[in-house]
């Protein structure tokens, strides 16, 4: 019990973050891809170059230890299952961390959209093994990483991350107030 | 007074970033692992058959493991619940039941495509070996090319399935 403490902690700290973010509606999500709301877009990439400094700074001054078995590797299986999570999330309106998000703001959607993610799940650790195509053949060396890919330090592939979240941030901006104005004019 | 919340008193972005990044790079430099999903049905399968599944697996560390390792995941999915369950009573000052859903669209055609999005999502995060929380924020964070590559094919699957599916979340 006490050793899984910390995971509890960071887990109900990333719900409240999920939560507070407004990520527990499916609605709010589903503004990303109708380019409504890039509320999706801007937090996630935020989050990922605000962790990433964070990283990048504690391993700087040695306090951790790198951690290549976090760091996925490139093969088809990633790829087919992402573009699946994505269009699941237009479908059913969340991905497994934002249904249990909004699942516990009272959504009964989210709730069945959780459960039903046990069967799917049982159904591809059942089928895979009957399945020709394989889709764990690596697409690239194992954890590779971009600085490794681009043969480049590290702080350089932040930067150009934080450049590139910067004018996504930008262009979520104007796409936003396009709707705002379209929303506008139909006087709603 | 703090200005950054929305009306529906949720965060505005940049706040929201800030909160999300800090939380993600918390859970590589406390516990090391990340942040996990749908890792926790995978303590609900037969071992032999994840393992068998999953060998090159895009997240070894949990996946891979022995189910005893990685209970710490039902424990990070019970506080996800949980911190989101108070924030969000906080937010609504009370506990609703509902079934959000587009303006128009029933709530059994809403239910019905809940479940299907559901089954597909849970083939894909089963496929991927993580989910958004895990490959798109935890791996991403790590300059993963794998996790960006993820993304990319996680935006265009929605924005194809929104050729589809967009109407009922459009009206």
């Amino acid at each position: 019990m006490l050793e899984n403490l910390p995971s509890l902690l960071i887990g109900a700290l990333f719900g409240a973050s999920l939560d507070l973010a407004g990520f527990g509606s499916p609605r709010r999500l589903n503004d990303q891809f109708l380019l409504r709301d890039f509320s999706m877009f801007k937090v996630m990439f935020g989050a990922i170059v605000l962790a990433a400094s964070i990283y990048l700074l504690m391993q700087r001054i040695g306090f951790v230890p790198a951690a290549d078995s976090l760091i996925p590797t490139l093969d088809l299986a990633v790829l087919v299952g992402g573009f699946l999570l994505g269009a699941g999330l237009v479908v059913g309106g969340y991905c497994p961390g934002t249904a249990l998000a909004g699942a516990a703001g009272g959504r009964l959607d989210a709730l069945l959209f959780f459960v039903m993610m046990y069967p799917g799940y049982r159904l591809w650790v059942w089928l895979e093994p009957h399945v020709k195509l394989d889709f764990h053949a690596a697409l690239a060396p194992s954890h590779l990483t971009l600085p490794d890919l681009l043969a480049t330090p590290r702080i350089v592939v932040l930067i150009g991350l934080g450049v590139a979240c910067l004018l996504g941030w930008r262009l979520g901006d104007h796409f936003e107030a396009r709707a705002d104005a379209k929303r506008t004019a139909r006087g709603e | 007074m703090f200005s950054g919340f929305r009306v529906d008193r949720t965060l505005k972005p940049f706040f929201a970033a800030v909160l999300m990044g800090a939380v993600v790079a918390l859970s590589l430099l406390w516990t090391q692992t990340g942040i996990h999903v749908s890792g926790v049905f995978s303590l609900l399968c037969p071992p032999a058959q994840v393992n068998a599944v999953h060998a090159p697996d895009a997240l070894s560390c949990s996946i891979q493991s022995a189910a005893a390792d990685k209970g710490w995941i039902a424990w990070m999915v019970c506080g996800i619940f949980a911190g989101a369950f108070l924030t969000s009573l906080w937010r609504s000052r009370g506990l609703r039941f509902a079934i959000e859903r587009g303006n128009g669209v029933r709530p059994l055609t809403r239910l019905i495509l809940a479940a299907a999005g559901g089954l597909v999502v849970g083939v894909g995060s089963a496929l991927a070996g993580g989910c958004t929380s895990s490959i798109g924020l935890t791996g991403s964070a790590l300059f993963s090319v794998a996790a960006f590559a993820f993304l990319a094919v996680f935006f265009l699957g929605g924005f194809a399935a929104r050729l589809f599916f967009g109407k009922f979340w459009n009206a």
